[in-house]
């Protein structure tokens, strides 16, 4: 329900032209740093981890370079043990580069792929301390078709648009990937990624989604201004992973856009992520079926 | 049945003693415009004894056989004496005429502000209209509700908010009546002004603590505000114009002193408020929004007989926001309004015996419209109630004033109501879900003065509730999914509550200018508002209790001293109180509210604990050219929830440690009057960010404690004067007020807001805390006129 952010968007927006701000300087205790865990296993892929640290809320990161992986270390858990199991073997997850994500040290899988059907334990033991999460692949769920639609007035730009017949079994969970060819890596989509099926269930669906943006907002200045935000332009080819996930992975991922999207709101309720790692960890670990499918913007 | 044994039981010690005894009652009026006078003073002077009038501005009073001197009096108006040899019960109608002059202290003998002192009621102000009036109007429109923050205990949300929070309750714990009917959103232009039109209104009650048994359903406090009646005697045109609104009010007899109509009403300069500010944005993009609100008021008051009186009275009020982006093709339009009626059947079955009936009409209505390209998507909530209450008065002996009665409400609300249309999709959303309760309450009261010194007001109220279908309730897992529906027929009981809510007050009597007092209070609650922001907004909804959402309840204990001094010059209080609230209720923490499609919004609501302490200290001069008051609280209120801010103990987010309010009023003479109001008050709470961390590349927020930090203290001092520009023989009248609102223009927090500057891979990142004030300075300038 994304009206509900443009009526609090428009609020927040007239409150702020018709009032006066200034710059204040907030006193904040100090906090313990927290391990956060930012996992994932795709179907027919190896799981991949990344295991950073809290930082308080107002660091000084100085000139520090977000994209040289050596300037990163404070930020970084480099020295844990990583183990991933399905139950029936277990393998240890080693550090690897992969400059398609942030931060680009990864703790990587070896051996293992994700498989449909089955139950994913991660464990981490970090400075003394064991964080475990869990997560299944659900069976992925089809795509009908693609469609991309000019927007009036856009000339060459558009939205575009997803159509599936949604199963009639209740408790479907979907996230929606989506990449323009040529670039790097598959994003969720702008907005919420993530739907369940509780008002849809058995329903035809179409749904309209933005394009992602390469990379996310705090490492881009600047660019809000670019008429080609979030469209899809014509000529393009749209590469989307249509995928389904869990109701821990799920709760995880609604709340973690949900605080992205009202961060900093003055009219929302401080929202806090439920992650589904346990031990005191942030962050989640989270199992994908995928369907892919692709379309030319026309 | 059970009400015909109480009647009997109550007409018993009354039939014991009416040989030697008559009763005298009546109403008492203002003789300029017919008005009925609330809290009046009749006494019987010889032999001291005395009552003040109800809300009607009825009276009855047993006496003792023989001659007997009866002094009606109200504060600016000249005392009558009326010299009577009673051998039988009477009925005596007063006009009491407005004083010019100040009364001279010999002539008080007993008047309202000996009430502070006299009467079993604790942790209750009433206020006048023309006092109201006479304090700076932000924007120069006069609002009770702003005024009502000024006494202590009673807190102001800050700008923007006119929502009030009562001894640490919150805002949907007051119970606000307009003549009866409940208003369910007291607020226009996203909290500015109040729905209240100070022409319309004649006098505010607040009951902070110790609620009088015939109130009921609110946790924290009553505000009873009464509307004007309209003048029996001569037709009256009263207006104003003002910067951001006008207001035109005509009142007059139909059949003189027998039937009167007052209409008034209201209207924002919709283009001055909202549009300057859209219009310089992007070359006129957004030239199509705008906003503006009215109101209207209006009552017929019928004096049928002597013993019946038919009140007819409704509100009705609309606020119309909309916006309009050109190059986007996205329309938005958010409507929101009240109304309410009320029909009013006031009887004296006998001298001693006094009835209202009113049958009360209520509907909140909130819409937010919008529409971009072929999609269309409407988002609605709202409550409607259909009630009646029957209310008795009887005053068997001077000793005793006994109040029974009961009330029957029904009460739909919808909480969420989204509609969505599309030209290319044929997505099936199901049907709204509204929430049908119904709820009943009996009670009875005896005001008892055991002795000269002894005083209580004992009573009970016994209430029942119950949420019925039509409803479809879904059954969800501990992860919020879906597992079961259970779908409820019309008028199925699916959960009903019983419960009694104890009320006890009482005063000892010191002397004649200082007594104690202390009272006991429960309170059920059977509605919640439930917020979807930090700041109040019209968008949060209304919901009932459930059979998942028990209840609210609280308790209440005061203690109060309260003094006289200066022959009633200076009325005083200082009262402490303490408050546990059980059932409170929250949004889980990382609920969506937005969420409501197929699923139940109690299902995503929790519920803890709550409770308040403070002191109240109280310094009030009402009379006099020079007049006004201070208030201080000092106050502490907190929650507990199990399963928010990880089960520990966190301050409410209206917790404020100290209020300070100075009221001040100058009447220089009868061209000027001057006026200013001060206050100071400790900082809101607020939860703020503690750390950040990654997660798919994203910068995500991680909270510290629920409601950890403060925002800087709140001060502000406004100013007004009024200038009489007619003359005082004159009957057309006229004056022009102004008001300076923030006159040091101290940028008080409204919010706290971060920004992100820079970028990460640009390695000049840096995250900053903005603060948005409101209002600064704010000078407005009234025309008023009264013909």
């Amino acid at each position: 329900m994304k009206n509900l952010r443009i009526y609090i968007a428009l609020l927040a927006a007239g409150c702020i032209v018709a009032s006066c701000e200034k710059d204040i300087t907030v006193d904040l205790p100090d906090v313990e740093k927290k391990v956060v865990v930012d996992g994932a296993i795709f179907e027919g892929e190896k799981a991949y981890v990344a295991l950073t640290y809290s930082f308080p809320f107002f660091q000084d990161f100085g000139n520090l370079d977000f994209n040289d992986p050596a300037q990163l270390s404070e930020f970084l858990v480099l020295d844990a043990v990583v183990t991933l199991s399905d139950g029936v073997q277990t393998e240890t997850l080693n550090l690897g580069l992969d400059t398609t994500k942030f931060p680009p040290l990864l703790y990587m899988g070896n051996t293992i792929t994700g498989q449909v059907g089955n139950t994913y334990t991660l464990t981490v033991v970090a400075k003394g301390r064991t964080y475990t999460a869990q997560t299944s692949i659900r069976p992925p769920v089809s795509l009908d078709s693609l469609r991309w639609l000019p927007e009036p007035n856009k000339d060459s730009l558009g939205a575009c648009r997803l159509f599936f017949q949604e199963p009639p079994t209740p408790g479907n969970i979907y996230r929606l990937f989506a990449k323009r060819q040529g670039y790097n890596a598959y994003k969720p989509v702008p907005g919420n990624s993530v739907i369940d099926d509780q008002a849809y269930n058995g329903q035809y669906i179409q749904f309209p989604f933005s394009r992602p943006e390469p990379v996310s907002s705090a490492f881009q200045s600047g660019n809000f201004d670019d008429p080609e935000r979030f469209f899809w332009k014509k000529g393009d080819t749209i590469s989307v992973l249509f995928c389904t996930i869990d109701v821990s992975a799920y709760e995880y991922i609604r709340t973690l856009e949900l605080s992205a999207g009202t961060s900093g709101n003055p009219f929302s309720n401080p929202s806090t992520v439920k992650s589904n790692v346990t031990g005191g960890a942030l962050g989640g670990f989270v199992g994908y079926g995928k369907y892919f499918t692709q379309v030319v913007a026309q | 049945m059970k009400l015909r044994i109480l009647w009997l039981l109550l007409l018993l010690p009354a039939g014991a003693f009416a040989q030697d005894k008559v009763t005298i009652s009546g109403y008492v009026k203002d003789g300029g415009n017919g008005e009925a006078m609330f809290g009046a003073n009749v006494l019987a002077k010889e032999v001291r004894i005395g009552v003040s009038t109800n809300t009607y501005g009825f009276y009855s009073l047993t006496l003792p056989k023989g001659q007997h001197t009866i002094a009606y009096m109200y504060l600016g108006y000249a005392t009558q004496n009326l010299s009577l040899n009673l051998q039988r019960d009477t009925v005596i109608q007063i006009d009491l005429a407005q004083n010019q002059k100040m009364m001279s202290t010999a002539e008080i003998v007993a008047d309202k502000a000996q009430d502070n002192t006299q009467s079993t009621r604790m942790s209750t102000v009433e206020l006048d209209i023309k006092d109201i009036k006479k304090l700076p109007a932000f924007a120069g429109e006069v609002d009770i509700l702003k005024v009502i923050t000024l006494l202590p205990g009673v807190k102001s949300g800050g700008e923007g908010n006119s929502g009030f929070y009562v001894r640490g309750g919150g805002p949907d714990q007051n119970l606000v009546l307009l003549d009866g009917a409940p208003v369910y959103n007291a607020s226009h232009l996203f909290g500015f002004f109040s729905v209240f039109n100070g022409d319309a209104i004649r006098s505010a009650e607040i009951i902070k603590g110790g609620m009088p048994a015939q109130y009921g359903g609110r946790l924290s406090s009553v505000l009873d505000i009464t509307m004007k009646e309209g003048n029996n005697k001569r037709f009256e045109v009263e207006g104003g114009l003002g910067l951001i609104a006008s207001r035109l009010t005509v009142q007059g007899p139909i059949v003189k002193n027998k039937l009167s109509f007052i209409v008034s009403g209201r209207r924002t300069y919709a283009d001055l408020i909202a549009k300057p500010f859209l219009k310089n944005q992007n070359g006129g993009a957004f030239s199509g929004s705008g906003y503006y609100f009215y109101d209207i008021n209006a009552k017929i008051n019928w004096i049928i007989s002597p013993k019946d009186r038919l009140y007819l009275s409704g509100y009705f009020g609309k606020d119309k926001f909309s916006f309009n982006n050109k190059e986007s093709g996205f329309k938005a339009g958010i409507n929101w309004g009240n109304a309410t009626a009320t029909l009013r059947w006031n009887h004296v079955y006998s001298s001693k015996l006094f009835s209202n009936l009113t049958l009360i009409f209520t509907d909140y209505n909130f819409a937010f419209e919008g529409e971009q390209a072929e999609f269309a998507f409407k988002l609605g909530s709202g409550v409607r109630d259909y009630g009646f209450r029957l209310d008795y008065n009887y005053y068997p002996s001077p000793k005793h004033t006994v109040r029974f009665g009961g009330e029957y409400t029904n009460h739909t609300y919808k909480p969420s109501n989204v509609t969505f249309e599309s030209t290319v999709s044929d997505l099936v959303l199901p049907q709204p879900l509204n929430y049908h309760t119904n709820e009943a309450a009996i009670y009875i009261s005896d005001d008892w003065e055991i002795s000269k010194r002894w005083k209580i007001n004992i009573g009970a109220r016994a209430t029942y509730f119950a949420f019925m279908g039509p409803f479809t309730r879904y059954v969800t897992d501990k992860q919020g999914q879906t597992i079961d529906t259970i779908t409820y027929k019309p008028w199925q009981k699916i959960k009903d509550y019983f419960r009694a809510e104890p009320r006890v007050s009482g005063r000892f009597l010191i002397n004649e200018n200082m007594s104690l007092k202390a009272s006991y209070t429960m309170n059920y609650q059977y509605a919640q508002l439930v917020s979807r922001a930090t700041v109040s907004l019209p968008l949060d909804v209304w919901l009932p209790a459930t059979e998942k959402l028990k209840p609210q309840f609280s308790q209440q204990i005061a203690l109060g001293y309260f003094v006289n001094f200066r022959k009633n010059m200076f009325e005083t209080s200082v009262e402490v109180y303490y408050k546990p609230m059980r059932n409170l209720v929250e949004f889980e923490d990382g609920a969506d509210p937005a969420q409501s499609i197929n699923d139940n919004i109690d299902n995503t609501l929790v519920q803890g604990n709550g409770e308040s302490y403070g002191a109240e200290f109280f310094i009030r001069k009402s009379k006099g050219k020079f007049n006004g008051w201070i208030g201080y609280t000092l106050a502490w209120t907190n929650r507990k929830f199990s399963m928010l801010n990880g089960g520990k103990t966190f301050p409410s987010k209206y917790d404020r440690r100290h209020d300070i309010s100075l009221v001040l009023n100058y009447d220089l003479n009868y061209r000027w009057q001057f006026s200013g109001v001060f206050v100071y008050s400790t900082g809101n709470t607020l939860t703020m960010p503690s750390s950040l961390y990654f997660a798919e590349g994203k910068l995500i927020t991680e909270f510290g404690d629920r409601n950890a930090y403060r925002f800087p203290s709140y001060h502000r001092l406004d100013l007004g004067v009024t200038y009489v520009t007619s003359k005082p023989e004159k009957k057309f009248k006229s004056s022009i007020s102004l008001s300076v609102y923030n006159t040091y223009s101290r940028m008080n927090p409204f919010f706290i807001y971060y920004t992100q500057e820079g970028s990460l891979s640009e390695g000049d990142f840096q995250l900053k805390a903005k603060q948005v004030s409101l209002f600064p300075i704010v000078p407005a300038i009234t025309w008023n006129f009264k013909y």
